[in-house]
């Protein structure tokens, strides 16, 4: 073993160690950079899921809105037909009644004239049957009953259609009315854009601050990472001792150098240790 | 079914009416039918304003129950924004951690600072050309 593979034997574990160091500090960055994508996902995540329900929400009370306005729109419109029913039934019920009416008071008026036809009838009936009436006066009064009682069934039927033509144009009158009364310009309009955000304005505002609540945290993890580079005290340092852009420029130079060392030391112990456990052989000289 | 030769038989039958009836008649169609006249008017105004009636007491319900329904929506999306609220523990935590990294950069921006007017101090006590600093 000449002296320069004596060396090597010598200093091989602190070369190894210090590899391993090198290759730990990788491992530290890449660490941090994934820790960093977590903290991110879960912010964009929580943000994007928080603004997706929020928009469904909104969606969904804007249905419910919708359903309860069209039922109560149906409503009204029910109300409607159901008076137009009212209308149909009280109309037809006031029309029997009158006729009832106009034919009651009419046989009443006529009533005294229509007995005493009746009474002179049967009394012409009874002499003419006892041989001592005329036949021809008692078809006469016969006559004159039976045309007084037609004419007087004439007269309450015209009445009767009158009153009934009358009926019509009112019930006619009503139902248009009924058709003619609009519902309440509340029941007929949906729900606007700007009314839909009145209603969200909180849940929007605090949903805002709980997002930006979540961006802070995020924010804050990075930073904690960040600082977490083995790097970063001895960067805040050379700011503070050489001010921020001197510092900002030695730091990323002390930076280069220590990658440039690191990937130097990575490179002779990954070939260490292809080779190392031969120990013969020397090191390449970097 | 309607009478056939209805007219005729009206016509025909009138000139037998006794004059006491036809007087009766002639006065009192046309008292009925005033009186029935105005029966009807007095019923499709009571008619009317009852329909009327009840058309604004459904207006009334039926925007009253949509009023309703809104304002439960709104009690709702108060409740839930309470709900949706961010959690002070968050903004304790982010406070907290944002706090012990501001103090571990002060440390260092301390050292450097010491560092930093102790170099000053010597370079201006010998007189080095350190104006960088």
């Amino acid at each position: 073993m000449n002296s320069r593979s004596r060396l090597f034997f010598l200093i091989s574990p602190l070369l190894a160690a210090f590899g391993l160091f090198a290759n730990s500090g990788c491992m530290s960055t890449e660490t941090r950079m994934k820790a960093s994508d977590v903290a991110v996902a879960i912010e964009t995540t929580a943000s994007a899921r928080d603004q997706r329900y929020e928009q469904a929400l909104r969606d969904l009370v804007r249905q419910t809105y919708e359903a309860h306005r069209l039922k109560c729109l149906a409503e009204f419109n029910t109300a409607k037909a159901r008076q137009k029913t009212v209308v149909y039934e009280a109309f037809e019920t006031e029309k029997i009644k009158l006729e009832e009416k106009i034919a009651t008071q009419l046989s009443t008026k006529l009533n005294p004239v229509v007995s005493r036809l009746l009474s002179e009838l049967n009394q012409e009936r009874q002499l003419t049957a006892a041989g001592h009436g005329s036949r021809e006066k008692e078809q006469s009064l016969a006559l004159q009953l039976a045309a007084t009682m037609t004419e007087g069934q004439r007269q309450a039927a015209e009445l009767s259609t009158e009153a009934t033509v009358s009926l019509a144009a009112h019930r006619e009158r009503l139902l248009k009315m009924i058709d003619a009364t609009p519902a309440p310009a509340e029941l007929t309009t949906p729900l606007s854009e700007g009314e839909l955000t009145a209603l969200f304005a909180e849940v929007t505002t605090r949903g805002a601050a709980y997002r930006s609540e979540l961006l802070s945290a995020r924010e804050s993890l990075q930073r904690f990472i960040a600082a977490s580079n083995p790097e970063a005290p001895a960067r805040v340092l050379l700011n503070s001792f050489l001010g921020d852009a001197l510092g900002a420029k030695l730091g990323d130079a002390l930076s280069g150098k220590v990658k440039g060392l690191q990937d130097k030391l990575t490179s002779g112990t990954n070939d260490l240790a292809r080779k190392g456990h031969r120990r013969a052989e020397p090191i390449p000289p970097n | 079914m309607r009478p056939i030769f209805e007219q005729q038989y009206y016509d025909a039958i009138r000139s037998y009416v006794p004059e006491e009836a036809k007087r009766v008649l002639d006065e009192q169609v046309p008292v009925i039918r005033q009186k029935v006249a105005e029966e009807i008017d007095a019923f499709a105004a009571g008619l009317t304003g009852d329909i009327k009636k009840v058309l604004d007491e459904t207006t009334v319900e039926q925007v009253k129950a949509l009023s309703e329904h809104r304002g439960s929506l709104t009690a709702q999306m108060q409740i839930l924004a309470q709900a949706g609220a961010g959690n002070p523990a968050i903004q304790n935590a982010v406070d907290s951690l944002r706090e012990s990294l501001d103090a571990y950069e002060e440390k260092f921006k301390a050292l450097g600072s010491a560092a930093r007017k102790t170099v000053n101090g010597v370079a201006a006590a010998y007189g080095l050309p350190l104006g960088f600093l």
